[in-house]
């Protein structure tokens, strides 16, 4: 017995020991390896592969299984987080900066002569700067205008205004172009939106999730109502754009890229408000006939700028080739990739205005991109407040727009509702942290009422 | 006394992996989790962590989103009796002798060996409003007895055949009808009825003595007599367990079908406790109040489970 026990210990010592030699090596052939944390989109291969050709002593893992922000921060406070990891959006980036796990490179960058503020677009701020502190660098930016197929347009007997035009000017457009099939089912839609780009109607409204200073929840105001009260009269008014129930008919698709994009492609809506990215889908199908143009707005002649920023663990094993990761998201290699995988496009605005970005050899026939470089200029980020946790945020808002999407809401009763929940949520918050009660009450009594 | 305590000893130690995973993996975390839901916990760290008493648990009592969650865990819990006496049904006709018996069983249990993630994906196609063979059907039979009526919009709805509200706790006439929690119960059953019960079922059935039922038989009973008073009490001991299992298994719920189908939605109606737990964990980072409302679950369960053992078990006996 005592020998077969003893036998059993030394089996599980010599496991535990195989174990801990097969375990990842944070270096390989020499080289160091480096983890980034980002979404399965191909293009991140030949990104990586770039880094890699310029810094041939670091070779970099892409791990998309982990992307998500819960996975992000759990595994960084756990001291087994990536080396760098992808913000997706403002909100995200308030998660991972109030959390610690993000280093601030504020000083980092500013030794290195990268001055965001100076050199990418605005609209994408919001992904790497919080609370005046700079964390990320971008890794591309997007902007959403509308991709039209030029020659149904053209069969319709319609062209689209140039530059900025509105909504009212649209609606006719779109519904001449929105074609209903024998059996009364709509076989063409005239405008094709997603309905979680609420932003980009809030940002052709001038409308806001919050007000300056981030006290008080404003989707109730009359701005933010009337740029859902738009989406919904687009399905349910208007009828050219498809319901919840023939969304879900329609969209199918899984992996990487949106069901959307597919079904723009198979010409079953004429046009669609989407972004410069889509192109990674549209260049794989053949024969379209695209034209891209501004947006329409309502009352503000923006769009919604939106886009990834990437960000550094600050308790990376490997902090200095974390950092020159970082760094290369602003390198001519990597801006000049961007635009070539249409990966959206470079956020620094000197790359997207060279030559070879207008004209790509390789894709003659996209000569829309002086429109998205007009389209990019006008993009608006997101705002945040930071007396409420944005996740909270973005579920008690989802809720009403479930409700108002599936018509059993009126848009203006929706956000009314949406509103008093997120300042239900703010009041809660800052209830719970002294400090935070201290600045909120402080920021409310200096504004002027 | 030596030889005792040697032998203690050699127990203790071929124990040790097993009860050393179980310490901590599963009791350390479990009397952890207890310990955080005293306190404000919250992983974007913005207030330092501190013990905050049963701030938590009181905060709770007052969170109308618990109860609105508590009530739709309740709600999706309503497919259990059709669940268990559909396992029983098909266990029944399992354990006649007829040709091709094999088959049919690896058939019905089929879907237990299937990835649960696929048959959710699968069943997300058959409810398609639109073009769904589900929705197909009933068109057809409307059509056929001469119907005009709206087709379910399954989980896209926020309909429910109890009227349930949405925002609130209580009911809605507005919201009378088929949506997503009834679209999760139909597939929940037919899940459940193929699955590990119907196998229970067929154990105990095989367990039945012959000659009692011969007994009933040769006294003059029917058949549906014979299963009344003869196999359905043989029965209890397996029904009791079933049923505990089922109602334990149920208020722990609904979390990889909200997250693989709806996302805890429309408007949070498909949202249960388990996935208002892990929202609350994850996705809004408040281990503590998380940690908290993962206990009240508990608590339920063990007061459902001392119920069931309470009244159940006594039945069981016989």
């Amino acid at each position: 017995m005592r020998t077969f026990l003893l036998v059993s210990i030394a089996v599980l010592v010599a496991s535990s020991l195989l174990v801990w030699k097969l375990q990842p090596s944070s270096s390989e052939d020499g080289r160091i390896v480096l983890t980034w944390v980002s979404d399965e989109n191909p293009a991140r291969k030949a990104q990586a592969a770039l880094f890699e050709k310029l810094h041939p002593n670091i070779k970099v893992n892409i791990d998309p299984a982990n992307s998500g922000v819960e996975k992000v921060i759990v595994q960084c406070l756990a001291g087994v987080g990536p080396d760098v990891f992808d913000a997706f959006d403002v909100f995200q980036l308030s998660a991972f900066a109030r959390s610690g796990v993000a280093m601030d490179v504020t000083d980092e960058l500013h030794r290195h002569g990268i001055d965001l503020k100076a050199q990418v677009f605005s609209g994408i701020l919001g992904t790497c700067v919080f609370e005046g502190r700079t964390y990320g660098i971008p890794n591309n930016i997007a902007a959403d205008g509308l991709w039209y197929h030029a020659d149904m347009l053209r069969n319709a007997g319609v062209s689209l205004p140039q530059g900025a035009w509105t909504w009212s000017e649209m609606i006719p457009i779109a519904q001449k172009l929105t074609l209903k099939s024998p059996d009364g089912r709509i076989a063409r839609y005239g405008l094709m939106f997603e309905w979680w780009n609420w932003r980009h109607f809030f940002a052709g409204f001038g409308a806001h999730v919050f007000n300056s200073d981030g006290t008080r929840c404003t989707l109730d105001s009359p701005s933010a109502v009337a740029a859902v009260q738009m989406m919904y009269d687009l399905v349910y008014k208007y009828h050219v754009s498809p319901t919840p129930v023939e969304e879900t008919s329609m969209v199918t698709q899984g992996g990487f890229g949106s069901g959307y994009i597919s079904l723009f492609a198979a010409k079953r809506g004429a046009m669609a408000i989407g972004g410069r990215w889509w192109l990674e889908q549209l260049r794989q199908a053949k024969g379209l006939d695209l034209d891209v143009a501004e947006s329409p707005y309502g009352t503000t002649h923006a769009t919604h700028a939106y886009g990834r920023g990437l960000l550094v663990n600050k308790d990376s094993r490997h902090l200095q080739e974390a950092l020159e990761f970082q760094r290369f998201l602003a390198s001519e290699e990597y801006l000049d990739l961007i635009n070539e995988q249409a990966d959206g496009a470079a956020a620094f605005k000197a790359a997207d205005e060279k030559p070879s970005f207008f004209h790509d050899p390789h894709h003659p026939e996209e000569r829309y991109n002086a429109a998205w470089l007009h389209i990019l200029e006008i993009g608006k980020g997101d705002d945040v407040s930071p007396y409420v946790d944005s996740n909270t945020v973005a579920r008690l808002l989802q809720v009403q727009l479930d409700l108002i999407q599936a018509g059993q809401k009126a848009p203006a009763a929706g956000m009314r509702d949406a509103a008093a929940n997120i300042n239900d949520a703010i009041e809660k918050s800052v209830a719970e942290d002294p400090s935070l009660k201290e600045r909120f009450h402080a920021t409310v009594e200096s504004t002027p009422r | 006394m030596r030889a005792n305590r040697s032998r203690t000893i050699a127990a203790l130690a071929f124990l040790a992996p097993n009860l050393v995973g179980f310490l901590v993996f599963t009791a350390g975390p479990v009397i952890f989790s207890l310990g955080a839901s005293f306190t404000n916990w919250n992983l974007q760290q913005t207030v330092p962590t501190r013990v905050n008493g049963f701030a938590n648990y009181s905060e709770l009592l007052g969170d109308h989103y618990f109860w609105l969650f508590f009530v739709n865990t309740l709600y999706m819990m309503l497919g259990l009796p059709f669940a268990l006496f559909g396992a029983l049904w098909l266990a029944i006709l399992l354990n006649r002798k007829v040709r091709g018996l094999g088959a049919y069983r690896t058939l019905l249990y089929l879907p237990s060996f299937a990835s649960g993630v696929a048959i959710m994906i699968l069943w997300k196609a058959l409810y398609n409003p639109d073009f769904g063979p589900i929705n197909e059907t009933i068109r057809h039979l409307f059509t056929a007895v001469g119907v005009h009526a709206d087709t379910p919009q399954w989980l896209q709805s926020t309909h429910n055949l109890a009227a349930l509200d949405v925002e609130k706790v209580g009911l809605s006439t507005k919201q009378f009808g088929i949506g997503a929690r009834d679209a999760l119960i139909l597939m929940g059953i037919w899940i459940a009825i193929g699955g590990n019960n119907m196998l229970l079922y067929l154990a105990a059935l095989t367990n039945v003595p012959e000659e009692l039922i011969e007994a009933a038989q040769l006294d003059g009973a029917s058949p549906w007599k014979c299963f009344a008073n003869v196999t359905w009490p043989q029965l209890a001991p397996t029904t009791f367990f079933i049923l505990v299992m089922s109602i334990i298994g149920g208020l722990q719920g609904g979390f990889e079908t909200a997250r693989v189908m709806t996302s805890g939605g429309p408007a949070g109606t498909t949202t249960t406790l388990a996935y208002f737990i892990y929202s609350l964990a994850f996705e809004q980072f408040r281990i503590g109040y998380a940690s908290a409302v993962a206990w009240v679950l508990f608590a339920f369960v063990f007061v459902a489970t001392l119920i069931n053992w309470r009244f159940g078990n006594r039945a069981a006996e016989f």
